[in-house]
């Protein structure tokens, strides 16, 4: 153990004196993160995660939770499955729906609350149709898309109903019913109403039939916003074609409190662990390199010579490149904290998440200082295949930009199961079960990374 | 204290050492003599472990195999490289190696003072590697090969490249070290060197041990004559001679002789009569 400690401590001390490796190591990471974090500051998404996103043909990917069973939201649910921006699945409940969106694996979720087809039906009384929006908090930038893609399509199902005179008086006479229930109104007013929606009632009587029963597709912009403006003043309880109520996936502290606890949807909270996973990367391809170093500049003899095994060796080199990631993790979450306000919504969770892409990322410098026969070879190859993978993982463009095949190849992508498992403890919120494939994943790349790579190295040095 | 049997390695098609056998004696100064190229780098990393044999064995003081890694903390190796960190300092370098092999850290600092003392580098201690100058880097690499006082030393080429004062300083650690009761084996392709230095020499050449003994043995069997030239008022008079003396001796009676020069074969006309070519070509 002895010789392995002190393999590690020349080798942190190596990476401390050498300046490139000290710049990828922990420079870079923090300047990546702050750049981004400013460019995205109060704005769109980062990473994303490792979840779907986006299919390939652009659509956003939406969990829908009908509560109410009704023939009103599973008309909705219609209009939204058929919707071409949209890529809509299906979700038992509300809350599976959030942990869902929460771990990055969709978009966003819509649930139909119970009343919804009810509220549908008497939408000139009452306080209108609700439905309730969860979006990740990485793609704030869909969020307001999707705030309007769903007012869109609520207009276009309640422009149908304008079309269908059947479907109108059924609208008006739920709506009279109601308002003669109702409490709250002086009798003047009521009978204004009732007189209002009598006169409609038997409008829609005399109305042709086939003057207005063919549905066309109007566009919102146009014909269903003047029936909404209309329909909104009509009465005390006003009236929106959908009123959407926004849901946060990632739970937020009481707001009564007077703590300070920072938002974990600031930008810096996804910025940061991205820089993590950079400065992660720096570490394991200098690490590689001074591997290579080692061969090449005979010190590997004399590691040899003494009375050491190649397990003792590669484990010292392998400890101090673990060391080192675990404090680039810490370094960068206390700037992140002092700087910026943020830090891991979870500091165990988020220590497991890092302990394991630390180990993760010690297996591939295992492998790629073992299979590299040089310096140039190291870093070259090192760099060449950690950037493919980041490209695809998510490290450099977000998931649900890439298109379906690529997202589905993403799940090679050790950067993709890095950046989950950060983000899950850094602002995600998962828990220990919910971070448990990211974690095994990453932990099963770095123990087989040493494990092929200390067969090679043993193998290699024997001949 | 090192014996090599029937050792042989071949890469591929070429045959590194070819059914190799000697026996280095306790206490002494042992050189491999040959070209580059003839096998004594890898002979010399069969012998610390480094290499496994494709045949034959290794063994030190009895103790067994430098396979073992308790049998390698008895040897220390300078490389032929400077096996060195060039961004640690000489301290930094001598006291990682000596926790390498266990050494308490009272141990190591005394014996990093005893080493840079022997190789005459205690004022640059602190200073980086980097900083050194070639001889410095080669005594350093060669201190940090004493670090835990190993019974065998194995010096691979280690006066190649340097300035002959720092070769004549290389010399007498090498020295010092035999006094202290050490056994050294030398590698080196300078005749010089292994005729000032060596207790014994193994000529090697192709992987095959050509000769073994000390330079007078060798010079003796293989030299051929000593070449005694006498000068005089009349000119130069030219007689080679396997006993110089007698010939001198019967010379010098004659009253013209102005001076005399005896030219004593050396190892490379021992390296010259065994392989037919020079130790520099």
């Amino acid at each position: 153990m002895n010789a392995i400690l002190a393999i590690a401590i020349k080798d942190i001390r190596l990476l401390l004196r050498d300046r490139m490796g000290f710049f990828f190591a922990f420079a870079f990471p923090i300047m990546t993160a702050i750049f981004f974090g400013s460019i995205f500051g109060g704005g769109g998404g980062g990473g994303g995660g490792g979840g779907d996103g986006e299919s390939d043909s652009g659509k956003i990917d939406l969990l829908l939770v009908d509560e109410d069973h009704t023939d009103g939201s599973r008309a909705f649910a219609k209009t939204l499955s058929e919707a071409t921006e949209l890529k809509v699945t299906s979700s038992p409940t509300r809350d599976e729906a959030s942990a869902e969106v929460r771990k990055g694996n969709h978009t966003a979720f819509v649930a139909l609350p119970k009343g919804f087809g009810d509220t549908r039906e008497s939408m000139f009384w009452g306080g209108g149709t609700s439905i309730v929006l969860g979006v990740d908090p990485a793609r704030r930038a869909e969020s307001g898309m999707l705030e309007g893609l769903l007012t869109k399509y609520g207009f276009m199902q309640l422009q149908q109903g304008f079309q269908d005179t059947e479907v109108m008086r059924k609208q008006v006479r739920t709506s009279l019913d109601r308002l003669r229930t109702s409490s709250g109104l002086e009798s003047s007013q009521k009978q204004t109403f009732e007189k209002f929606f009598g006169d409609l009632d038997q409008f829609l009587v005399e109305v042709p039939r086939g003057s207005t029963s063919k549905p066309e597709a109007a566009t919102p912009d146009t014909d269903a916003p003047k029936g909404a403006k209309s329909a909104s003043t009509s009465g005390p309880g006003g009236f929106q074609p959908i009123r959407i109520e926004k849901s946060d996936v990632i739970k937020t502290k009481d707001p009564a409190s007077k703590s300070d606890t920072p938002q974990p949807t600031n930008p810096y909270s996804w910025t940061f662990p991205q820089g993590m996973i950079w400065g992660f990367l720096g570490c394991s391809m200098s690490f590689a390199v001074a591997m290579v170093l080692e061969r090449t500049r005979g010190t590997l003899l004399r590691l040899r010579v003494a009375p050491l095994s190649a397990f003792q060796v590669l484990a010292g080199k392998a400890l101090a490149c673990f060391v080192m990631t675990q404090i680039i993790a810490i370094l960068l979450t206390l700037i992140a904290f002092c700087a910026f306000k943020v830090r891991p919504t979870s500091i165990p969770t988020f220590a497991v998440a890092s302990i394991c892409t630390g180990i993760c990322f010690v297996g591939i410098m295992m492998l790629l200082s073992v299979i590299s026969k040089s310096e140039r070879a190291a870093a070259g190859l090192g760099w060449g295949v950690m950037l493919i993978f980041s490209m695809i993982g998510g490290g450099m463009i977000p998931l649900f930009v890439l298109k379906g095949w690529m997202q589905q190849l993403s799940i090679i992508s050790p950067i993709r199961w890095s950046i989950l498992a950060l983000e899950g403890g850094f602002w995600r919120q998962m828990t220990p079960m919910e971070m448990l494939p990211a974690c095994a994943v990453l932990t099963t790349i770095g123990v087989v990374g040493f494990v092929v790579g200390t067969l090679m190295f043993g193998k290699a040095e024997s001949t | 204290m090192l014996t090599l049997r029937n050792l042989r390695k071949q890469f591929g098609q070429i045959t590194a050492v070819d059914d190799l056998s000697l026996e280095v004696p306790r206490g002494t100064v042992f050189g491999f003599l040959g070209p580059n190229g003839a096998g004594k780098t890898t002979t010399l990393s069969m012998a610390v472990g480094l290499l496994a044999p494709d045949s034959g064995s290794v063994e030190l003081a009895g103790l067994g195999s430098p396979l073992n890694p308790s049998v390698r903390a008895k040897i220390g190796l300078a490389p032929q490289a400077n096996a060195l960190y060039d961004e640690l300092t000489a301290t930094e370098n001598l006291t990682f190696f000596g926790r390498l092999y266990g050494l308490s850290a009272s141990d190591i600092r005394s014996r990093a003072k005893k080493v840079l003392d022997l190789v005459g580098l205690t004022d640059r201690r602190d200073d980086r590697i980097k900083t050194y100058s070639g001889g410095m880097k080669r005594r350093i690499n060669l201190a940090a090969a004493l670090m835990h006082e190993p019974e065998l030393v194995l010096l691979d080429e280690p006066t190649a490249g340097v300035d002959p004062q720092s070769r004549n300083a290389i010399l007498d650690i090498v020295r010092a070290l035999r006094d202290q009761g050490r056994t050294i084996v030398y590698t080196t392709h300078y005749m010089e060197e292994a005729q000032r230095l060596c207790d014994q020499v193994a000529v090697i050449d192709h992987g095959k041990l050509l000769a073994l003994g000390t330079v007078d043995e060798l010079i003796t069997k293989h030299g051929g004559t000593s070449l005694i030239t006498i000068g005089r008022t009349t000119g130069e008079e030219r007689i080679p001679s396997t006993d110089p003396v007698a010939v001198l001796s019967s010379k010098l009676a004659q009253k013209d002789v102005l001076n005399v020069r005896i030219d004593r074969p050396d190892l490379e006309a021992v390296f010259l009569s065994l392989t037919g070519r020079s130790l520099r070509d």
